[in-house]
Formats: structure tokens, sequence, C-alpha cells
């Protein structure tokens, strides 16, 4: 094969477009000619803002100057409470927009006000309300869990209290997903200022698996005072730990650090151990970054804060490489060069939010020190362009052989006139109603990302291509795992599936949509119940407007729970609480819009809402039921047991997912397991499901009772609730603190 | 031995907060219980075999971690509270359908029944009235 050929002749603007025009290559080689174009810059050395990819569990920019900031995992865990002196909107590292900054009262706070600064997932308390579920570990069991932080304290200062120290005496979290309670607590990644840790007299990294603290397991690295990487006062670093996902095997933990700087591109291993236990599986810890999430009698108030910045914090489901880490790909963009780090940084407390937000036009920069990979990216680049002429011509052979008609798909090839050797790419389907167009200017080795491509663009782009529009949100491609409750965030506007007028209407508004903060478009086949299930599973705060022609209405959703609803129907009337939200939640075409929340003067509603939709679900059934007796003019309509069951059992699958739920089970009345999740011992289950029934049944003809309805079973860290349903038994375990089915 | 109810429940029934109470009974590990009525149903016996039969469930419910705790028996027109001390000892409530004061009265009635000091019932042998 070739040697590659000088940068300025690869990317002759002539010779790509003749290709192109020629061929009519389809839209699905596009993708394959722009990594082809960006291999001009893989070999560059590229800093800037990670990608989510498949094995991201979470991924937090902290580009939002506010709360709540957004993960772009496929977890989505948004982080909503920024409590005690944290703050965003602190300039990072150039190229990664702003970070968090937990610096509080600064290194010589010796006291818990001024330690005590967080961002988490929850506001943190000492009990259940701060617990989230979340992934922390791949299926493999392995993890990465990285950031990058500024150091704001001086790293050789002792932190002891023994009396050579400051008397600060604490540690400084990175990632920590501890928790109060044992049966929560998963691990720390924290960072070890010297005198901290038996009198270290170096600092550290420390991972601790707290195994739901039942072989608590601390390993270590020493952080490099001298070298390249070595810890400086004021300089940023990643920071990483790696676990293979093999229990007690030699080296399976590894932790790295690296000073950021564009001419690096493998994390600097800095240590390896061997952790003995996977984490443990299950656990909702108080997941918070920069503090500890857990409170007890030994740590009764947040007082772990790391004095720096934090940022690009990043959750893996695998042992990331080192060359994995930092920042690499090959359209990962923007490149700086390197930040001295500040003789004297200004305490970060005191620190202005930073007007700089991530950039709109992202720098490659090529570096000619590394042309040796550089060959290597060409001759890849020569193979894929071969394919992609391939490709082409087989494109344009089936065009030949097939009839013309809609749907093709035309690209157009053009180049700029302005650079030297630029490279303009427009895609234009033929169908004309969702043109999107994506540019992309390479000029002396330097590549721009123009911000004005289309969200249906963006979702016909490789996963890696990230736009970052002025207001800081990110376009990208969503995976399958993803879920569109990112989407969702801000506002949402919808239509039921029944009014397909509507659901044109929306279509077109949100396609002509200007750039704002939320999205607008239309879910199809997502029912009501999917989104208030999404809202209150996430603990949300929103109200959810609906509509038809007959009936308008609200329901509000503050911290994952429904507090009030109502509802105007054009012949009934008003209504509110509970017979509004069924009402609401019965309507089988219409309009939704989701809003932020806005404080309401009163409750109306105290029941849970896995019981409101269990609820609607049923009101729901006996419209239905009605509905078709009167559709069958007089004749009678009587659903059948197997439709009932297949309610519950489809409702029970629903429950399943909520984080509070242990355990489900559903019997039919004869005692037959029809259905259960995350049940130990579902046989066991099952026969006291068929006890307790029998003895309700007896109980009933004993006392001046009546039938049986439910039954509670309350202790002191959860509660069993047996519910009869529609000929089933439906048994929920439960933590304790969702409110009482009555 | 016969021990009055009052003696393990004192002044239970006089509570104008318990008015929607219609029987209570401490049942002990022998499995002798004393039960009083405030009207005229339950039957002592009927209430007996109930609060026996719930009993018999205690091993098993145990057995799949499910009890030390309460339970709550809701019915279309009542309640059945039943909570087990540490000691063996339970108490049931038979309550008529009531309002939210009445149920926290019972809540009250029921912690302090299960507490460790608790007056109700010092461990002396019943037998159903």
């Amino acid at each position: 094969m070739k040697n590659p050929e000088p940068i300025s002749r690869r990317c002759r603007p002539f010779k790509v477009r003749s290709y192109f025009t020629l061929l009519r290559l389809p839209a699905a080689v596009f993708p394959l000619l722009l990594l082809i174009l960006e291999a001009n810059v893989a070999s560059a050395t590229i800093l800037g803002p990670y990608t989510p990819d498949a094995d991201t569990l979470h991924l937090w920019h902290m580009n939002d100057q506010t709360v709540p900031v957004i993960d772009l995992g496929s977890d989505g865990l948004h982080l909503t409470a920024l409590r005690n002196g944290a703050t965003l909107g602190n300039a990072s590292y150039k190229g990664f927009g702003t970070a968090l900054s937990t610096y509080d009262g600064g290194p010589d706070a010796v006291t818990d006000v001024g330690r005590d600064a967080y961002l988490s997932a929850r506001p943190l308390v000492n009990g259940l309300s701060d617990n989230v579920t979340m992934t922390y570990a791949g299926v493999s069991n392995a993890f990465t869990y990285e950031a990058i932080v500024r150091v704001d304290f001086d790293p050789q200062a002792n932190f002891g209290t023994n009396g050579t120290g400051n008397g600060r005496g604490t540690f400084m979290q990175i990632i920590n997903l501890d928790a109060d309670e044992s049966t929560n607590r998963v691990c720390q990644f924290r960072f070890v200022p010297v005198g901290v840790l038996k009198g270290n007299t170096e600092p550290m990294l420390e991972f601790i698996n707290l195994n739901k603290d039942k072989s608590l397991q601390s390993l270590t690295a020493p952080v490099p005072t001298n070298g390249a990487d070595a810890i400086n006062f004021g300089g940023w670093y990643h920071v990483a730990v790696t676990y293979s996902g093999e229990p007690n095997r030699p080296d399976n933990l590894k932790f790295y650090w690296t000073l950021l700087d564009p001419g690096r591109t493998v994390a600097n291993l800095i240590g390896t151990g061997q952790m003995l236990n996977n984490l443990a599986s299950g656990c909702a810890p108080d997941f918070a970054i920069g503090q500890t999430g857990r409170q007890s009698p030994v740590t009764p108030y947040p007082n772990n804060n790391f004095v720096g910045l934090i940022d690009e914090v990043r959750l893996s489901g695998i042992a990331r490489s080192p060359s994995q880490m930092l920042f690499g790909g090959p359209v990962m963009v923007a490149a700086a060069p390197p930040t001295t780090p500040p003789a004297n940084p200004p305490p970060v407390s005191s620190a202005q939010p930073s007007s700089s937000k991530a950039p709109d036009v992202i720098e490659v920069v090529h570096d000619k020190t590394n042309e040796r990979s550089s060959a290597v990216t060409w001759l890849i680049a020569g193979a894929l362009l071969i394919i992609a002429v391939f490709l082409g011509w087989l494109a344009f052979a089936i065009k030949r052989l097939l009839p013309s008609g809609s749907g093709n798909t035309q690209s157009v090839v053009s180049h700029a006139v302005e650079t030297q050797f630029p490279a303009r790419i427009t895609l234009t389907s033929a169908e004309g109603a969702a043109s999107a167009q994506h540019e992309r200017t390479i000029s002396n080795g330097h590549a721009r990302q123009q911000p004005e491509f289309a969200p249906q663009m963006a979702a016909s782009l490789p996963p890696s291509t990230v736009k970052q529009p002025e207001n800081g949100t990110s376009f990208r491609n969503r995976s399958p795992r993803e879920t569109p409750e990112l989407q969702a965030r801000t506002q949402l506007q919808g239509a039921l599936d029944d009014e397909p007028a509507e659901d044109a209407a929306e279509s077109k508004e949100g396609a002509e949509a200007p750039a704002e903060v939320g999205f607008r478009g239309v879910l199809r086949k997502v029912g009501l119940q999917d989104l208030i299930q999404m809202e209150c599973l996430n603990r949300k705060s929103s109200i959810l407007e609906i509509s038809n022609s007959n009936l308008h209405g609200h329901i509000c959703i503050e911290q994952g729970e429904i507090i009030h609803a109502a509802a105007v129907h054009a012949v009934a009337g008003e209504c509110t609480g509970e017979e509004a939200f069924i009402r609401l939640l019965s309507l089988r075409g219409g309009k939704f819009s989701l809003k932020p929340f806005e404080a309401q003067e009163k409750r109306t509603i105290s029941v849970p809402w896995i019981q409101l939709l269990m609820d609607a679900a049923r009101r729901r059934d006996e419209d239905t039921e009605t509905f078709q007796r009167s559709r069958s003019s007089g004749i009678s309509f009587t659903r059948s047991n197997t439709t009932s069951a297949d309610d519950i059992l489809t409702m029970a699958g629903i429950l399943a997912d909520h984080p509070q739920v242990k355990e489900i089970l559903v019997c039919s009345g004869e005692g037959k397991q029809l259905y259960s999740s995350r049940c130990e011992n579902p046989a066991g289950r099952e026969q006291m499901c068929a006890a307790l029934s029998s003895a309700a049944k007896t109980l009933s003809e004993l006392l001046p009772v009546g039938e049986f309805v439910s039954l509670e079973i309350v202790r002191s860290d959860s509660k069993t609730i047996l519910q009869k349903e529609q000929g089933c038994h439906l048994l929920i375990d439960l933590e304790h603190n969702l409110a009482t089915v009555s | 031995m016969n021990v009055l109810m009052k003696a393990i429940t004192p002044n239970w029934l006089d509570n104008p907060r318990l008015s929607h109470v219609q029987a209570c009974c401490v049942r002990l590990p022998s499995g002798e219980c004393n039960v009083q009525i405030a009207g005229t149903e339950p039957a002592n016996e009927d209430f007996c075999r109930a609060m026996k039969h719930i009993s018999d469930l205690v091993p098993l419910m145990v057995q799949q971690r499910l009890l030390p705790g309460q339970i709550v028996w809701t019915f279309v027109g009542g309640k059945l509270y039943y909570a087990v001390r540490n000691d063996g000892v339970a108490l049931g409530l038979c309550c008529k359908a009531g309002s939210e004061t009445e149920s926290a009265a019972v809540s009250d009635f029921i912690v302090d029944f299960l507490h460790p000091n608790s007056t109700l019932s010092q461990g002396s042998k019943c037998s159903p009235t």
C-alpha cells in the first residue's frame, strides 16, 4: 500500500466532488466519509469532552449552570441537589465548558460547615430519601470511574489532626456511592491528602469497596509528586479507577492519575491492586460528587468535600483501557494548548460563574509529532475509502436496476472556495420534508463543526457526532438504551395516539420550532401512564397538561409524588383530586404537555402514584366495558378473567421497575404463580400467598368485617402488601417509606 | 387462671379515641388469650379463633421474613390489626371502618403495646372470657 500522501494533497476538493457527484453515493456512506475526512485529525492530539458510548453508564459534563446536572449516560441520573456552598458554572479546563466547585471553606476549614459542599442526586439526609437506584457497574461487574479535577490546595500540606497538620483531617471525596444504611453501601473513590490516613506522608487515591459493610476493603495508590504527572497546586488532572470484573485476581483494580495536557493520549497508571469482591449489587446509594453521601453516627454531617473543581465525571460499565480515557477518538475534537496552572488560583468559592460556555466551535490541531500514528490512520482511511467507492458503485448499480422513485437520497459534495482544501458536504433528502444540513469545513488542518445542523441529522450521524449549541446542551445520536427522559427534561409536548390530525399539527410545530431549551415533538406509542411513571420513578417535579376536545386538565407531580390533579369536562364540569386524575388517565386521545413544576395552592391527592395508576387502569377497563356494551346495542359485554389477569400482570410489570419495590408476585385465585420479579423464594412466597388468602377468607367468615380487600405486613424497614385484584393476588414488598395502601 | 382484661389493657375500652374498636384480644405464646368486646359482635370465641388462625401463620411468616412486625387486614367493613412482640405476645384489634384520627389512635395503641416496657400484658396467663 502506498504511503499516505501529504495532507495538502489528500483532501483535494475537486477529487472528492468528482467521486461523489458521479457515484451519487447513498447517504449511509457519508458518515464513513466523515470518518475518513476526520482521519486527518485522528492522529492529532485531541482533548475535549467525552461522548457517551455503549458502555457509558453515567456522564455529567457539568456544563449546566444550575441543577439539575444532566446525566448523558444510559441511566439518566440527573443530579438535583447542589448544596452547602457548592457551585456550578466555574470555568473548567479549556474545552470542557464549566465545572463543579466543592471548594467551600477551602483547605483550612476545620469545621463541618466549611467542608459540607456537595452535588448529589438527591438532597442528602440520614435516611432513605436520598437513595437512588442506579447502575454502577457493567454486566460483567467491571467498571471505570473517572473525572477531571483541579487541585486547589497545596498537595504537600499536611491535613492531619495530630498536631503536625492543619487540623482538617478529612478525606476529599471525588465519586461517592456510599449510604447511611449498610445495605446500600457500595464504594468510595476519594483523594487522601497528606496526614489523613494513618499518617500518610504522600497524597493518595483511595478506592474503598464497602460491600454493604460485610467486608470493607480499602485500596490506595500514591499520587505522583514528581515527574510529568506530578500533583501541583492549581493543576488539572484526570483521575480514574478501573476494575476488571474478576474478583480476587491480581491487578484487577487500577488507579490512574494524569496531567491534563493535549500532548497526553494515554492515562498514567499509578497503581494496581487486588480487589477481593465485586461491588455489591442491588444497592441504592446516596450518590454524591465531591462529597460523601453517607451520614452516620461517625459522619453525622457531610464533611468530605473535594477542595477544588470537578468536571467530566464518567462511570462506565467496563474497565477502560488507558487509551480510552484521555478524551481520544476519531471525532472527539477540541484541542487546547497546555494550560499552565495558575500560580495562585483564586479560591473557588469566590470564583464567579464563568461566562464561557462549552465551545460552539471546536478546534482540532494537527500534531506534527505524531506522524507515525498518522500514517497508520491514513492506511485505514485508504482502506475505508476503497470500501466507500465500492459501496458507491454498488449503490449506483442497484439504482440503475431499480425503478426511480421517492425516498432516494441525493447527496451533493461541493467545495468551499475560501479555504485551501475545504470539503463541504450537504446532505439533502429527496423527500424534502426533513432536510438536514451538516457542514464541515476543514482548513489548514483546523476543522470546524458548524452548530446549525438539525436534530434529525444528528440522529442519522454516528453516535460520536456531537453538537454543542449555545445553551450548552447537546444533541446526540440516541442509543437504544437511552431513555427519552432526557429530551423530556424541560418541556415535552406531544399527542396521544388517537388524534392523528393533532399529531400532524404537533409534528409540524415541532419541526418548525426554533432553537430553545427543551424539545417539542411527537412520541407515539407512549402512554400517559408511561410518562407519569417516568416522572415518578425519577422523582421529578413537573406539571402534565392533558386535553382533548371534551376534557382538559393537569396533573402535578412533586418530587415523584402525584399531589394534585384538576380536570374540566365540557359536560360533567370540574373535578379535582383522584377523580380528576382518573378521568384524565382514562382519555384515549388528545394532547399533552409536560411543563416545569409550579407550587400548588393545595394538595388534593395523597394516594401513592402506584395505586392511582392501578385505579386509572381499572377505570379505563370499566369504561371500555361500558363503551363496548353501548356500542353493541344492548348486547351484554363481560370482561373475561383472562383479560383481567393480563391487566394485573401488566401493572405488576410496571410496578416491578419502581425503585421502592423490592419484590413482586402475582398468583391466581387458586394460588398458582403467574408472575414474579426479584422474589428470592417464589415457591415460599406462593405458599405464603395461598395461606394468607385462605386466612383472609376464614377471618371474613368469623368476624363482622365483610369481604377481604388487602393485607399489609409492616416491618421496620419494609412493608408487604397482599391485594386481591380481579381474582388474582398481588403481593408487593416495598421500602417502608412508601405511603400506605389502604 | 383468668385475668381481667382491664388488668392487661387498662382502660382501653374507655378511651374515646378508640370508639370504633369492636374487639381487642391479647394472645400469649401459650395460646391463651383474653378478649374484650365492645358490643355484641364479634363473639369472644370467634375472635379467639380468628387470633389463633393468624397466630398459626406466624411461624410461616417469620420463616418468610415477613415478621416480626404488624399485620393490617383490610376488609370491606373494617380492619383487623395484629401485632406480635418479640416475646411472642400478640395483640389483635378488630375495628369498624374508622376515621383517620381513630386509625392514628389505633396505631398509637399498637406502638404502645410493642414497646418493651409496655404495660399491656405482663405475660400473665389468660384464657378466653
